[in-house]
Parts: C-alpha cells; sequence; structure tokens
C-alpha cells in the first residue's frame, strides 16, 4: 500500500513515481505547503475556513490563486522544467477550458522531483507532475515561479 | 428508589448538576443506562431515600466506562434518542471521510452530501462536533463550516483562519461562553 489516498482518485500514482514523506494531518493543505507553510490551510472558500492572502479576491478562480502566490513572489511561467535557482509551483484545476476551478498545488524540489500534500491526507515527493492528476485534482493548469530561497531540500 | 441521571456534558460540568442546561441531563428510573461508548462522557448517580419522600440525595462520578465505578449497571445499546442521534452523526462523519478523499478544497470537502447532512442535522450536531473537536485537539478535522452553518457565529479572528487547531480553540471557548455543553 502507498498511502491513505484511494487509488481511484490518483491513478497515476505508483511506487515507482511516488514516496510518502510525512503522516496525514488536517494542519495544512496542499496549496499551503506549496507556499512553504505546514501550520494552516489556504483556501477561498466563502465561510472563512481557510486562510487566504489579504488583498486578494477570495474566489476560487485560477487567476485568484495566481494572486495569491503573487504575494509570495511567484509569477507566470511557461512550464515546470527544472532551472538552476528558480522554484515552480504547478496549479492543478478542474472544468471548462479558461474557466477552471483549482483543484491542487505541487511544489518542485530541487531535484526536479515535486511535493504534493494530499488535502487532509500524507504529503509526497511524485517524480512528475502529471502523478498527481486524474478525477480528483484534473490536470495542470499553469505554472508559476520565483527566485528560490535558500531554505529548502 | 435509585435513579440514573446520566450527562452529555463537557469539561464545564460542576458537581452541582443543576448548573447543566435542562436539554443535556435524561433521567430513567431504569437500572440500564442507554450507552454507547464515547456518546456520555458524565455520569451522575440519584439516590432517593423512598421513606423520605421528597428528599433526594445525589451522588457524582465521572468515567468513560461506568462498570469501572458502578459494575452492578447493567449497560445496553440505547435505541432512542439522543444516542440515536449520535449514531447517525457518527456514521456521517465515517462517510464524509471516504467521500472527501485526498480533496484539498474546502469547498468540496463541505460540499459532500455526508457533511451536509451533519449540518441538517442542525443544533443537535453542535454538542457531537464539539465532542469531536475536542477529542481531536492535536489534529482537529475541518468542523468550523458546519459550526459557522449551524449557529450563525464566527469566533474567530483573521488571523487564525486555517490554523484548525487556533480555530477550534476559539470555537471551543466560544462554545463553553454560549451555554453548549459536550
Amino acid at each position: 500500500m502507498l498511502g491513505s489516498w484511494p487509488q481511484d482518485e490518483l491513478p497515476n500514482l505508483n511506487a515507482a513515481n511516488c514516496e510518502v514523506k510525512s503522516e496525514a494531518t488536517n494542519s495544512y493543505n496542499c496549496v499551503a505547503w506549496a507556499a512553504g507553510e505546514n501550520f494552516r490551510n489556504w483556501w477561498p472558500d466563502p465561510f472563512m475556513t481557510g486562510y487566504w492572502p489579504p488583498n486578494v479576491r477570495r474566489e476560487e478562480t485560477i487567476q485568484a490563486f495566481i494572486l495569491a502566490y503573487g504575494t509570495m513572489g511567484f509569477k507566470l511561467c511557461f512550464d515546470g522544467t527544472l532551472e538552476p535557482g528558480i522554484e515552480k509551483i504547478a496549479l492543478y484545476g478542474n472544468g471548462q477550458r479558461g474557466a477552471e476551478v483549482p483543484t491542487h498545488a505541487a511544489l518542485q524540489l530541487n531535484s526536479g522531483q515535486w511535493t504534493s500534500k494530499l488535502g487532509p491526507l500524507e504529503d509526497i515527493n511524485h517524480t512528475t507532475v502529471e502523478a498527481v492528476t486524474g478525477p480528483i485534482y484534473g490536470k495542470v493548469i499553469c505554472y508559476l515561479s520565483r527566485l528560490r530561497p535558500c531554505r529548502q531540500n | 428508589m435509585r435513579q440514573i441521571i446520566y450527562a452529555k456534558a463537557g469539561a464545564a460540568l460542576q458537581k452541582d448538576f443543576s448548573k447543566l442546561m435542562p436539554s443535556t441531563l435524561y433521567i430513567t428510573p431504569a437500572l440500564a443506562i442507554p450507552l454507547v461508548q464515547g456518546a456520555y462522557n458524565r455520569f451522575l448517580m440519584a439516590e432517593q431515600d423512598d421513606n423520605r419522600q421528597g428528599d433526594t440525595t445525589y451522588s457524582y462520578f465521572e468515567a468513560v466506562d461506568p462498570f469501572l465505578v458502578a459494575p452492578h449497571l447493567q449497560i445496553t445499546l440505547a435505541t432512542q434518542p439522543p444516542v440515536e442521534d449520535w449514531l447517525k452523526f457518527k456514521n456521517l462523519v465515517s462517510q464524509w471521510r471516504r467521500e472527501r478523499g485526498a480533496r484539498s478544497s474546502i469547498t468540496e470537502v463541505a460540499t459532500c452530501p455526508a457533511y451536509q447532512s451533519i449540518i441538517g442535522m442542525g443544533e443537535v450536531a453542535v454538542g457531537f462536533i464539539l465532542a469531536e473537536l475536542e477529542l481531536e485537539s492535536g489534529d482537529p478535522d475541518q468542523w468550523f463550516w458546519a459550526l459557522r452553518a449551524i449557529t450563525g457565529a464566527d469566533p474567530v479572528s483573521d488571523e487564525d483562519r486555517g490554523n484548525y487547531r487556533r480555530m477550534a480553540r476559539s470555537w471551543l471557548q466560544w462554545a463553553q461562553e454560549n451555554g453548549y455543553a459536550w
């Protein structure tokens, strides 16, 4: 068994392309994890449950997510190719082209692998950005990048 | 005559149980306590002297397992509310956790059918949710949408949003201040 997620929700994950890196926890979600946080959940839900950066529209659109990561210095970039000194985030979404609803975010590591927090479950490293695509996270909609801070991996 | 009084109550319970809200006290003349493990966490024994009608003295004990302190009691599974509500709630919680799977979206998770059914239980679910929050104190789950939907309250400060431990503390404090027992 890889982890506690339902295999049919993430059918592209397998023992060869992912590694479980933490216990399951509700303390943070993928959006926070990609932003470098592990103590709160980010989400622009209408009931004000999740954290959302001040002065960013609290709406579940790709544009609002781009603006939210923009508060941390991320800007749209062309693709998820590993570039020295550059940190990248992949934003995932489901729905009609141009009106996708955000579902997930993954952060690229120095190694070129990606790290994802799977909802309330574990966080994992996955070899490709496509490994977490599927029915619940949909597909990669866009990539964001910034200069890599000195902190991680 | 011996009566068993059992209470669905939280840490705020005082030995003087007259301070409890009436809705949290259930009284039965039977020797069997309708009990499901975890549904009730405080038990009150009432001893009434038959020769002095109306003169009732009470002793109080607290236990997760009343067998430990009152081995003569017959413990049976109750089929009447509120235990029925508690069983319904626990089943919905299990169903919700299956339904949400690995979803990250707070909105998607809170609009799962089982979570909406918990909200649909209304006020009766609040005590159960508060008990869950207290049990999960190290890693509370996302109960805040439901609490806000049912009660209309929002005791969480903006800087604590998303931080479930702090949000749980704020809600438990609010609940105590507003007379909820769990």
